[in-house]
C-alpha cells in the first residue's frame, strides 16, 4: 500500500454548466406551466359562466355596487331635465331593440345615460348598460343610437359581463392563492376593480357577435341599415374629445374594439347585400 | 409589487456578489492547495510504516453563507427536482477550504502527514424557514510528525 496524494481534477462536484442557463431554463419552464394553468383555469371559468343564471348577476352587480358608482357620480348621473329626457329616450329605445333580441324572460336590461363627456357606452353585470354624454352627442340619428344600444344589449344577452368578470376572477384568484394574498380587503378591493375593467374588456370576437346581433336587431327595428355604420364614423371622429375627459377607469371603446373601419365594412356590406335603403330616423334633440 | 422588485434586485445583487466571492474563492482554493500538496492526508487510520509521533488532532472549520440567488435557484429546482448545482459547488468549497485549514493548523504543529481525516457538515438555519442558510463544514484527522 503505497502512501501518496494524487491531485485531484477540477469539476467532479461542481457543474461547469453557467447557473444563470440552469436558473432561466428553470424559470421558463415554471412561467409555461403557470400559463398553461391559467388559460386552461381562464378558459374553464369562461365556459362555466354563462351557465350562472342571470338573476344571480344581478345580485352580483348589486353586491359590488362599483362598477357603476364609478361612473354614475353625483356630477354625471342624469338629473337635470334634458338629460332626464335623453334617459328616458335612451331607455324606451332600449325596450324596442330588446324586444327584437330574444332576450331571455328572466333577462332585464336597464340602461343609463351619462352626463360625462367620454365617447363611449358600455355593458356591465346585471345587464346594466350606460351610454355617456360624450358618445351621444356625436350621434346623428337615431338608427346610431340604436346600434350602440342594441350592441351593449348583445353583450348582455351573449353574457359577456359575466363571462369576462369571471374569468378575471378566477385568474386572479388563482395568482393570489399563488402569491400569498391573504388578506380578505385586498381580495374585496380586487373583485371591485375586476367588477369595473371587465365592462369593457371584451374579446374582438366578442365584439364581432355583438355587432352582429345588434345589425339584426336594428335591421328589425327599422327595416333597414342606413344611418348605422354612423355610429363607428362618430367613434372615428371622438377620439380626442375621448382622451380630453381622464378619470375614468375605462379603456377607451376603439382600444379593444376591432378596427372601426373593419366594423363600418362589416355593416355597409350587409347593409348593400340587403338591398332595402331607408331614411335614417332624427333625435329629437 | 414591491416585494417582487426586492426579490430581483436581492437576487441580482447575491447574483454578482455571490458569484465573485465564489471564483475568488476557487482561485484561492487552487493556489493553497498546490501550496500544501506535499502534506499528505488520508482517511486511513492505522499508522503507515515508518517511525511517526502523533502531533495531535488537528481540524478546520469553515462557514459559508448561501447568498439569494443560489437560495432562488435552488428553491426553483425543488420544483422540478434534480441536482442543485449552486448548493454543490457551496459545499465543495466548504469541504476545500475546511481540509485547507486543518492543513494549515498541521503545518504549524510541524506535521508532515494527516490520517484518519473526517469531515462533518451541519446547516447553521437549520428549521428556520426565512432564513438565508449558511453551511459549516469541519474537517479534522490525527497529524503526524516524522
Amino acid at each position: 500500500m503505497s502512501y501518496e496524494n494524487p491531485e485531484q481534477p477540477e469539476g467532479i462536484n461542481v457543474t461547469a454548466e453557467h447557473p444563470l442557463r440552469e436558473f432561466f431554463s428553470l424559470l421558463l419552464m415554471l412561467l409555461l406551466i403557470v400559463a398553461v394553468a391559467l388559460t386552461v383555469l381562464s378558459l374553464a371559468a369562461q365556459s362555466l359562466a354563462r351557465f350562472v343564471p342571470f338573476a344571480v348577476e344581478a345580485r352580483i352587480a348589486e353586491l359590488l355596487d362599483g362598477p357603476l358608482a364609478t361612473v354614475m357620480t353625483d356630477e354625471t348621473v342624469a338629473g337635470d331635465a334634458e338629460s332626464l329626457a335623453r334617459e328616458a329616450y335612451i331607455r324606451e329605445l332600449a325596450v324596442r331593440l330588446s324586444g327584437h333580441m330574444d332576450l331571455p324572460a328572466e333577462m332585464t336590461v336597464t340602461a343609463r345615460y351619462s352626463n360625462a363627456e367620454t365617447v363611449n357606452a358600455f355593458a356591465t353585470l346585471g345587464g346594466q348598460v350606460v351610454l355617456f354624454k360624450g358618445l351621444v352627442d356625436q350621434l346623428p340619428n337615431e338608427n346610431a343610437l340604436a346600434m350602440v344600444l342594441a350592441h351593449e344589449i348583445a353583450h348582455v344577452q351573449l353574457r359577456h359581463p359575466i363571462v369576462a368578470m369571471s374569468r378575471g376572477l378566477t385568474v386572479s384568484l388563482a395568482l393570489a392563492s399563488v402569491f400569498g394574498l391573504t388578506d380578505n380587503a385586498g381580495v374585496m378591493q380586487l373583485v371591485q376593480w375586476l367588477g369595473v375593467t371587465s365592462a369593457l374588456s371584451f374579446s374582438r370576437s366578442q365584439e364581432r357577435a355583438a355587432d352582429a346581433l345588434a345589425a339584426d336587431a336594428v335591421l328589425a327595428e327599422y327595416g333597414h341599415l342606413e344611418g348605422a355604420t354612423d355610429l363607428f364614423r362618430a367613434l372615428n371622429g371622438g377620439a380626442e374629445e375621448a382622451s380630453a375627459s381622464p378619470g375614468l377607469p375605462f379603456p377607451e371603446f376603439r382600444a379593444t374594439h376591432p378596427a372601426l373601419s373593419e366594423r363600418i365594412d362589416v355593416l355597409a356590406q350587409r347593409a348593400a347585400a340587403l338591398g332595402v335603403s331607408g331614411q335614417p330616423t332624427p333625435l329629437p334633440w | 409589487m414591491f416585494e417582487l422588485t426586492a426579490l430581483v434586485v436581492l437576487s441580482v445583487l447575491g447574483y454578482f456578489f455571490g458569484r465573485h466571492a465564489e471564483s475568488k474563492h476557487f482561485a484561492s482554493i487552487r493556489a493553497r492547495e498546490a501550496e500544501y500538496q506535499s502534506l499528505l492526508v488520508f482517511t486511513e487510520g492505522k499508522l503507515p510504516p515508518g517511525d511517526w509521533r502523533s502531533g495531535g488532532l488537528v481540524g478546520g472549520n469553515v462557514v459559508i453563507s448561501v447568498d439569494y440567488f443560489k437560495r432562488l435557484a435552488a428553491g426553483l429546482r425543488a420544483l422540478f427536482g434534480g441536482r442543485l448545482t449552486t448548493y454543490e459547488s457551496l459545499l465543495e468549497r466548504g469541504r476545500r477550504e475546511a481540509l485547507l485549514r486543518m492543513k494549515e493548523d498541521a503545518l504549524r504543529r510541524g506535521a508532515s502527514m494527516i490520517i484518519n481525516v473526517r469531515l462533518e457538515t451541519a446547516s447553521i438555519s437549520k428549521g428556520q424557514g426565512d432564513q438565508i442558510g449558511s453551511v459549516e463544514v469541519y474537517a479534522y484527522g490525527t497529524a503526524l510528525r516524522s
